[in-house]
């Protein structure tokens, strides 16, 4: 049996359906040779989707496999590099990561980025990534609290649930035809189910379904609340309203073996075939640049 | 006695994360007269770190006061105070729930969107 996976084109107009269909294949195509060394040929790409190349250098980065990529055209080649598709961007001090990003600024996208989840500065963080994406993708200062809040509440509970080690990064800004920023946070933790299975909450709804899991933890239901005051949970479910419904984004989520997706259309929860298991959380948003008119921050906020 | 302590200098004009709450609460330390957490400056704070805040000045410490929040910042602070104060109404998402048992099957699904 070949141990060659060819990497589809998948361009950055495509649908975002299309790009989980390529990914998924993908992973399940290199997971299914049974040969430590896989080759990936690109000799058939061109463009990568977001969110088709995120999940992928996370894949890549965190598999059991040997990975090696080959037949990269120049332009893919020098892409790679600067997105550190191979070795990602880890950083021990803001200021290398400061330096590092600088060039960026005039690009459509940062590098994969990699950081140490238990860091004492994740916001100084954010603050530098942040503040390229909003030069990047030119939008109006009304992007920057939503932006700010997203990020800041997803990067809290990934530092905060997941027990992983690492938090990773990535941004696109797609600001001609599709007017958006592409993001993917992510961590390489216990996944959504394993956080509620090792708090030993709410199992007795979950029982073993990974999917109500993913379900409970957008709802809003915290491993952390006081026994008297539901004040945690807040972060992701406030987040996909402000996104959904306030700015009409794309919010996607990949855990252990459940995927989540809500856009305008509607919010579904999917247990992926027994194949597929996805190590960690993954979240992928699609921001429009353009904020709606009557957009009010402080409506999307659950009380 | 009175200690002031201007969050935009100790922590940010932009505060995120939970863990910043330990920047005020080491600030305070065993001092015991009243402590004013002035918000001059700070633009944006999140729900996670308005909940510590919240934990700090109404629950933890007696002598702490906050003053100077403004816009969103004021806002947060009220929901937090809010929802600490009222029992949570959980709007639950109408969402469809799907099982597919091969890459086909999943592979149809999101082909729809």
């Amino acid at each position: 049996m070949s141990n060659v996976v060819f990497i589809p084109n998948v361009d950055r107009d495509e649908r975002i359906g299309s790009a989980f269909n390529h990914m998924f294949s993908i992973i399940y195509q290199t997971e299914k040779i049974d040969n430590k060394t896989v080759v990936w040929d690109f000799s058939n790409a061109a463009f990568f989707h977001p969110f088709f190349l995120a999940p992928l250098i996370l894949y890549k980065n965190r598999s059991q496999k040997n990975i090696v990529t080959i037949n990269k055209s120049a332009y893919i080649d020098n892409y790679f590099r600067l997105i550190y598709f191979d070795d990602m961007l880890c950083f021990d001090e803001l200021a290398d990561l400061e330096n590092s990003l600088s060039p960026y600024k005039g690009k459509s996208y940062i590098p994969f980025c990699r950081f140490d989840l238990c860091q004492s500065n994740i916001d100084g963080m954010q603050t530098i990534i942040q503040d390229i994406i909003e030069v990047q993708s030119n939008a109006g200062r009304e992007i920057k609290t939503p932006l700010s809040y997203m990020l800041g509440e997803l990067i809290c509970n990934i530092s905060q649930h997941s027990d992983g080690k690492y938090g990773y990064i990535f941004s696109q800004c797609l600001s001609h035809k599709e007017k958006c920023i592409n993001i993917c946070i992510a961590d390489d933790g216990i996944s959504v189910f394993g956080s509620y299975v090792k708090a030993r909450r709410y199992l007795d709804i979950i029982d073993s379904n990974e999917m109500e899991a993913l379900r409970l933890a957008n709802e809003g239901y915290s491993t952390k609340d006081l026994p008297e005051s539901e004040n945690r949970g807040f972060g992701i479910s406030t987040t996909k309203r402000m996104l959904v419904e306030g700015l009409k984004g794309d919010f996607f989520m990949l855990s252990g073996s459940a995927f989540h997706r809500h856009d305008v259309n509607g919010s579904d929860y999917v247990k992926l075939p027994d194949m597929m298991n996805w190590m960690g959380t993954i979240v992928l948003m699609r921001i429009p640049i353009d904020v709606p008119q009557n957009f009010n921050y402080m409506e999307y906020v659950i009380r | 006695m009175k200690k002031i302590i201007k969050i935009a200098e100790l922590i940010g004009s932009d505060i995120r994360s939970r863990q910043n709450a330990d920047h005020i609460l080491n600030s305070i330390g065993n001092f015991s007269g009243v402590v004013e957490l002035d918000f001059n400056g700070v633009e944006f704070i999140s729900r996670s770190f308005a909940d510590e805040v919240y934990t700090i000045a109404k629950e933890n410490r007696d002598n702490v006061v906050l003053r100077n929040m403004e816009g969103i910042v004021d806002s947060m602070m009220s929901v937090v105070s809010e929802s600490r104060t009222n029992k949570r109404v959980r709007k639950t998402e109408n969402a469809n729930m799907k099982e597919f048992s091969d890459m086909e099957s999943l592979s149809a699904y999101l082909s729809t969107f």
